[in-house]
């Protein structure tokens, strides 16, 4: 099983790196998200669809390998990072009851009430930093806010706090940040967000039918309820069938990737605790090279710079007594400067041997869950087309309008599931 | 799933028109069913195998939320269609900031989205849980049956007071 090859890989290369155990450092709070204490009422119960994120890979690094073991950006580990960070995410909204459904969901998604998207700036097992926004249905923007942290080190400790993820202080401040501006919005706002949802959702199926009751301001972008349809219309009765079907699919697009975050759970967090390890290794002999050089060429040069001004024998023996002192401990450090750059490069070359070996572990992850999630949106664009033409023949039916009308009158890319 | 046959005309067009709707939901929910029974076969296996493997020991398996029968975000926490909506409380805690804890992130990995349900006053906040406290929490704010819900949370107070 390729896990096991991944565990023999990084057993293999820990032992390479000489004892290595997670570094610490000071401990650092473990941030709790606000978690809800009475129920929540529907009209603040917001759901919520998390994008995947976008994985932050550069050009340059996408075509040259040599450009990812420089910058320290992996293409197969990002492209599992922007499907795992999300789930991770979900998780921490979910635990806190304070939301509706909270999905992940594919990135053209957009018939929920908030979608959260996001984008990776950078990512190791040292330090996480995203960028992340928010914005509802109706085009307010909650939140556009680069989030960072360092790795809480005890989730890397045998034993210690593995249930946790290192870096579940960043997830809980984007929750924490989240609840702030949803509680900045009164219920009214709260409820039009909800209903322009579902009126943005039933428009994509019955444009002609719904057209009316949504507005949508062209200098701001933003849409507004025009107003409501009646409980009883007929194509809206239907339209709640459809999207109950939409968010069971994408509930289920939404499990696939939380299964591909438990596959992927032990490898990624194996590669990130060793290369922690490796990243604190590596930047303390590089910093300890840099400070040796650069004093053993302070002393060289103090050295070289040592007064010749004796007017007897016994000054200038110690004089140069001090001289060679000088030189050879300067050079000594300079030596020693070097070891420790050469040390720092078994580190830099295990980080690399960690990496491929985990992208080779987490490519085919990648490919089977979007694989699944293709397949499944495939085959209901393919059904949410005949569900539209249904509707607006419904529509014609009721209201004789002319059989010849467009089904797609007044929609604008409304085929994916979930595209309101 | 994929698209049918066009419905023919004729005075009753719109009741074709609802069966061809039921039809294609029938066939929507069972392709969607089927993906769904794959995914959770993949995913007990999964768990099987952690709990099996090198690094499935009591210390170390990770806190996941109760699965329950597999029931979708869409059944606990979605509203459907454009029903009108009630009033409530916010119902914000304050258990953010930096609690010192051991243990998990108030997470429950799996389980879908669904707002809380009916939480006693008595019970507090939260922010004070261990691993096994915020399980029987997370339970009890999702079970449904309300007999099972109050013995989730006379159990949660037991546990607390044991504490």
């Amino acid at each position: 099983m390729s896990t096991v090859r991944y565990s023999i890989a990084v057993a293999a290369l820990a032992v390479v790196s000489a004892g290595c155990v997670v570094q610490e450092t000071r401990p650092l709070p473990q941030m709790q998200a606000t978690q809800a204490t009475q129920e929540v009422g529907e009209e603040r119960l917001i759901d919520v669809g998390i994008r995947l994120f976008d994985p932050g890979i550069p050009k340059e690094v996408e075509e040259d390998p040599e450009k990812a073991d420089e910058e320290r950006i992996y293409p197969e580990i990002r492209r599992a990072e922007a499907r795992y960070i999300p789930t991770r995410l979900r998780e921490t909204l979910v635990g806190t009851a304070q939301w509706g459904a909270v999905r992940v969901v594919p990135s053209q998604v957009d018939s929920t009430d908030l979608i959260v998207s996001g984008e990776i700036l950078e990512s190791t097992g040292a330090e996480l930093k995203i960028r992340v926004r928010a914005e509802d249905a109706t085009g307010r923007e909650w939140l556009d806010k680069e989030y960072e942290g360092p790795a809480d080190t005890r989730s890397y400790r045998e034993g210690g706090n593995l249930g946790r993820d290192p870096f579940q202080n960043v997830y809980v401040t984007i929750a924490n940040d989240l609840l702030a501006a949803r509680k900045a919005l009164s219920d009214e706002q709260l409820e039009t967000v909800q209903r322009v949802a579902d009126l943005r959702f039933a428009s994509g199926f019955a444009p002609a039918a719904f057209e009316e009751y949504l507005g949508k301001d062209d200098k701001t972008g933003r849409y507004e309820v025009i107003r409501l349809p009646a409980e009883n219309d007929p194509v809206l009765e239907r339209v709640a069938a459809i999207r109950e079907r939409d968010e069971n699919l994408i509930d289920t697009v939404s499990d696939g990737y939380t299964a591909f975050s438990e596959r992927m759970d032990e490898p990624y967090s194996n590669w990130r605790r060793y290369t922690y390890d490796e990243i604190k290794a590596e930047e303390k002999l590089k910093a300890q090279a840099r400070t040796r050089m650069a004093l053993g060429a302070l002393a060289v040069a103090a050295a070289v710079l040592v007064p010749d001004s004796c007017g007897s024998s016994n000054c200038a023996r110690i004089t140069d007594a001090v001289r060679y002192g000088a030189a050879a401990g300067g050079v000594a450090a300079v030596m020693s400067g070097l070891k420790k750059r050469e040390e720092s490069k078994i580190h830099t070359e295990t980080l690399k041997e960690l990496s491929s070996s985990f992208e080779s572990e987490a490519a085919p992850l990648v490919v089977d869950v979007e694989g699944r999630t293709l397949r499944l949106t495939g085959t209901a664009e393919e059904q949410y087309a005949e569900w539209r033409r249904l509707l607006h023949e419904l529509y014609v039916e009721d209201t004789g309008l002319a059989r010849g009308s467009s089904v797609a009158d007044g929609a604008s890319g409304a085929t994916s599931p979930g595209a309101g | 799933m994929g698209a049918g046959p066009s419905v023919p005309g004729g005075e009753d067009r719109r009741a074709a028109i609802d069966r061809r709707l039921e039809e294609t939901f029938g066939a929507f929910d069972a392709a969607v069913r089927a993906t769904q029974e794959q995914i959770a076969r993949e995913r007990a296996g999964q768990q099987s195998e952690d709990q099996q493997g090198p690094g499935g020991g009591p210390g170390e398996d990770r806190e996941r939320g109760q699965d329950g029968d597999g029931a979708t975000g869409s059944e606990a926490g979605s509203r459907g269609g454009l029903e009108s909506v009630g009033a409530g409380d916010e119902g914000d805690g304050q258990a953010g900031g930096a609690a010192q804890q051991g243990g998990g992130s108030g997470t429950a990995i799996g389980s879908t989205g669904s707002g809380p349900r009916n939480i006693p006053p008595d019970i507090p906040d939260g922010s004070d849980d261990d691993i096994v406290a915020r399980q029987i929490r997370e339970a009890a704010m999702k079970e449904t049956d309300p007999e099972l819900r109050e013995a989730l949370w006379e159990e949660y107070r037991q546990y607390k007071k044991g504490q």
